[in-house]
């Protein structure tokens, strides 16, 4: 069953709201593009990747009419069978403009539960990674600059909590504080994304499968840091080889 | 007993015999089909291998026919157009000929080299031709001379060209010659030894749009006195800058990581690097006073000579106070994601802060000086490589959500100069940095290059002073009795003031009256002082107007497609052209003193021309004019003036003969602006008639 946050989501979607398609493309876009450019196993141009554009995507909106959550298909299945769809377009569009552009609704249902667009254990693992960054924006929008510096230094540069207090000027407790604070907003943000994100029951247990228990516990506070800090550093890297694709001739 | 302990070591070592045998025959079929996997792992890549060559034969074969019968189906159409004289439909079908045979050429080359080369697997060694080649063919800077020859700008003497941006100009390296060079010394004006002339013609490709455009950039760039001179012709337009030699800022990073080596910027590197980030937010700051927003901040718009790094490329500049609607031009990974969001909403420009965006930009270059890479992460971009920690909190801080970021250019570079002016900056602390320790006064401009001081070691503690800066936060952290129990008193203490404050209310206003209007006063002499607008001065167009320099009346109007014709729903009195030299610097005085003027023009029915973007069709429908008209007569009148203000006389006749030359439904000109933000702003009215001179002046002043 979808929940209130996903319909509203893809309510605003299937509105053709451009902000919606943005956060969509901000968030998914670079594993997309990644797991395209795989698939095409060099066939595909990253300029053929890039140009799936929001425009394109926004077309195949309605494609969630369709989506049918008794048979199962996740989140990341959606949004991959999307990108393809308007890939195919957007190759129809170029190689043969007067064939017409796109496919007709029956073969996007097909591709959609089909073996084809079946995405692999490293796509899951990277739409899942997305979505933890996500979620990690979301508080650094929400924080107070200092609180999210600490939590920065501390877990994504993987400073001790001296070294941090001695370069702000603050006490070990204080740091200890505010990187608590911001460890629980990160928490509360992690459930609104996954729920926001998931189509089914077993994306929404994600995140504690691996590792990020969205219970406040003293005993997962480290745990909770050292994955957040591992995931954010392999996005990193993804993101760096999405546009060194995107700047290659 | 011997028996059975005989028996059951034979058991034994036959069971474990039988286990070992099992097992060495486990592994053995498991490499065996371990090897025959691989065989037919291997024999299926080199069947897909050839089958890949085959196909990328057979495509490459099809691709070559397609293309050269594509080709051959172009040359009638060029004969044919070239008969009947249509010669830009003749160059438009050459460029598509030229596109074919030069697709031709490609599959040939694949054909013969490159699929050849993949099967063999040389594909690394083709890649240069594939691939980087390509790239470098396509940032080549075009001929040396433009299609005129090398005096086709007169006064200039074009000796090269450079590689164009993404603006759809072409520049052209020139050198004044002798006369130009007496005449801007004559006129008190320095003269570079070389000069760069953008130039946009509509003959070699550029469009309208763009002319347009980068007409809003050179009114920019005459605030910041970087245009020597500009012309706008029926086909052409350009402007001339000095020329800044010098890299770009991306080629002088490689140079400074590769004198470093792996791990970051030595000492030295790091302190030029910091250096060139400070002569960028110094010509931010300088930008921004000037209302200005440059939008494109990013390393190759950044070149670097002697050590200093200038700002360059003004296509996208755009005034912060524009009414326009906001557009997600710029640059990717140097553009806050904020900015597109804000654009899809379709926010205006001056509803938003263009200055944090700049900034932004600034803190995504200095980012790429440090890492030698883009900020691919956005604000969560990581900084791996050697760096201070106060520079890492400053480019975090400069790239910070924008409720975070630093307010100005002017208060990150105060940051910036404390860690650049320390003898080590790795023992600045970022709570030692200005924005920190609440020093905004430390932010006082400074010219670039010179050396600032690090401020005395800040308190240690400085929680108290984060706290003071975010009140909103203060207050969520009161334990919740706390809060009760203050609600509770300030609820009481409000129902014990609120018959006092009755009774204040009823008999205290009235007496309270004049000096509410003692503050309008005020506030409006505050108003007048500040516009200080000098009395209107009028030109009548003459007859017969002699010696003065005339302009040919610009039309471009045969690009756009006819517009259909516009009725005035009420007959005007006349239609005035306002020719606002104003700079846009946000002030609301200023605007509130143009929006003013405006209305009283419309006031006295005028129809206007010039006058924002507000009620379009309205406004143009009283005028009789298309907007391309409009953009037509306003490019025009700005030629005609030049760089001048309001106060030449002679300008102000080179503008009446412009106006004589104009469509007889234009009655007169309103001209505002002035030399410097020091003077007061001039009006100049310039009309056909004299009767009609008194009345716009009369409801202007």
């Amino acid at each position: 069953m979808l929940s209130d946050l996903t319909t509203g989501f893809i309510g605003r979607l299937r509105a053709r709201d451009p902000q919606a398609w943005f956060e969509l493309w901000e968030t998914f876009g670079p594993i997309l593009r990644s797991q395209l450019a795989k698939w095409g196993g060099g066939r595909i141009g990253a300029e053929t990747v890039q140009d799936l554009s929001q425009e394109t995507l926004a077309a195949l909106a309605d494609a969630i009419d369709r989506h049918d959550p008794d048979r199962g298909a996740r989140f990341s299945t959606w949004l991959l069978a999307i990108a393809k769809h308007s890939l195919y377009g957007e190759i129809d569009r170029r190689m043969a403009q007067k064939r017409g552009a796109g496919r007709a609704a029956g073969e996007l249902d097909e591709e959609l539960h089909g073996r084809e667009s079946a995405p692999d254990a490293p796509y899951e693992t990277a739409v899942f990674h997305a979505k933890v960054e996500a979620a990690l924006r979301l508080v650094e929008r929400e924080s107070d600059f200092l609180e999210f510096s600490v939590y920065r230094m501390r877990v994504l540069d993987g400073r001790t909590g001296r070294e941090v207090a001695e370069a702000l000027g603050i006490s070990e407790p204080t740091v200890s504080r505010r990187l608590a604070r911001v460890r629980d907003a990160l928490r509360v943000r992690l459930v609104e994304v996954m729920t926001k994100y998931s189509f089914t029951d077993d994306e929404a247990r994600e995140a504690e499968r691996n590792g990020l228990q969205t219970n406040p516990n003293k005993a997962d506070d480290a745990l909770f840091d050292e994955a957040v800090a591992e995931i954010m550093h392999r996005q990193q890297d993804l993101r760096a080889t999405d546009r060194a694709a995107a700047a290659r001739p | 007993m011997g028996g059975v302990i005989v028996f059951v070591v034979t058991a034994a070592a036959a069971l474990l015999a039988v286990a070992l045998a099992g097992y060495v025959l486990w592994k053995l079929l498991k490499g065996i089909s371990w090897g025959i996997a691989g065989l037919g792992r291997g024999i299926g890549w080199c069947v897909r291998h050839v089958f890949e060559l085959v196909a990328g034969l057979i495509g490459d074969s099809l691709r070559l026919a397609g293309h050269l019968l594509t080709a051959c189906a172009y040359l009638p159409v060029i004969a044919i157009n070239i008969l009947l004289g249509r010669m830009s439909a003749a160059n438009h079908y050459g460029s598509a000929l030229e596109s074919e045979v030069l697709g031709s050429v490609n599959c040939l080359y694949r054909l013969a080299i490159g699929h050849v080369a993949r099967f063999l697997l040389l594909g690394p060694m083709v890649e240069g031709f594939e691939r980087r080649m390509p790239d470098v063919i396509a940032r080549a800077p075009g001929p040396d001379r433009p299609s005129g020859g090398a005096n086709a700008f007169e006064g200039w003497k074009v000796t090269g060209s450079l590689a164009g941006g993404g603006s759809g100009g072409k520049l052209w390296l020139a050198e004044p010659t002798s006369e130009k060079r007496r005449e801007l010394i004559a006129a008190g004006r320095a003269c570079p030894e070389k000069v760069v002339i953008k130039s946009f013609s509509l003959e070699e490709g550029s469009t309208l749009p763009q002319i347009v455009r980068e007409n809003r950039a050179l009114a920019a760039a005459r605030e910041l006195g970087l245009v020597l001179e500009h012309e706008l012709t029926s086909s052409r337009f350009h402007y001339v800058m000095p020329y800044v030699p010098g890299e770009d800022l991306g080629t002088a990073t490689a140079r400074l990581h590769a004198r470093s080596g792996p791990m970051g910027l030595d000492d030295e590197p790091l302190r030029t690097a910091m250096g060139y980030a400070a002569d960028l937010l110094v010509t931010l700051d300088r930008f921004h006073r000037a209302g200005l927003w440059h939008k494109d901040v990013k390393p190759s718009n950044i070149l670097v000579a002697d050590g200093r790094a200038q700002l360059v490329d003004l296509g996208l500049i755009t005034p912060l106070a524009s009414a326009m609607t906001l557009t997600t031009h710029g640059t990717e990974y140097f553009r806050d994601p904020e900015m597109v969001k804000l654009a899809l909403k379709g926010v205006k420009v001056h509803e938003v802060d263009g200055v944090k965006f700049d900034v932004y930009g600034a803190g995504a270059v200095l980012y790429s000086l440090v890492e030698n890479s883009f900020p691919v992460h956005g604000s969560l971009s990581q900084l791996s490589r050697r760096c201070p920690e106060a520079l890492r909190w400053i480019v975090r801080r400069a790239m910070a959500d924008m409720a975070n970021r630093y307010a100005s250019a002017q208060e990150m570079l105060a940051d910036l100069r404390v860690v650049q002016g320390a003898p080590d900056p790795f023992r600045v602390r970022p709570a030692e940095l200005p924005s920190l320790v609440g020093g905004q006064d430390v932010a006082a401009p400074q010219p670039a290059g010179t050396t600032p001081t690090a401020p005395a070691t800040a308190s240690p503690r400085t929680t108290d002073r984060f706290a003071a800066r975010a009140p909103r936060r203060r207050l969520r952290r009161l334990s919740l009795g706390r809060g009760l129990s203050r609600g509770v008193l300030f609820s009481c203490a409000l129902l014990l003031m609120l018959p006092l404050l009755g009774t204040w209310f009823t008999l205290g206003v009235k007496s309270l009256h004049p000096a509410l209007v003692a503050l309008r006063d005020q506030a409006s002499s505050h108003k007048d002082q500040v516009v200080d607008a000098a009395p209107a001065k009028v030109d009548v167009v003459s007859p017969a107007p002699g010696g003065v320099q005339t302009y040919e009346p610009v039309s471009l109007d045969h690009l756009a497609p006819p517009a259909p014709a516009i009725q005035p729903r009420t007959p005007p009195l006349g239609v005035v052209l306002l020719l606002d030299d104003l700079p846009d610097t946000g002030d609301a005085m200023l605007g509130s003193w143009r929006t003013g003027l405006a209305d009283g023009l419309q006031l006295a029915r005028f129809a206007l021309l010039g006058a924002g973007a507000t009620q379009d069709d309205e406004r143009l429908a009283l005028t009789g004019f298309t907007a391309a008209q409009e953009i037509d007569l306003l490019a025009g009148a700005r030629a005609a003036v030049g760089l001048s203000d309001p106060s030449d006389g002679e300008a102000a006749r080179h503008l009446a003969t412009w106006l004589g030359a104009q469509d007889q439904r234009l009655d007169a000109i309103v001209w505002i602006g002035r030399a410097d933000p020091q003077q007061p702003v001039h009006k100049r009215v310039v009309a056909r008639k004299a009767e009609m001179a008194e009345r716009v002046t009369r409801a202007i002043e």
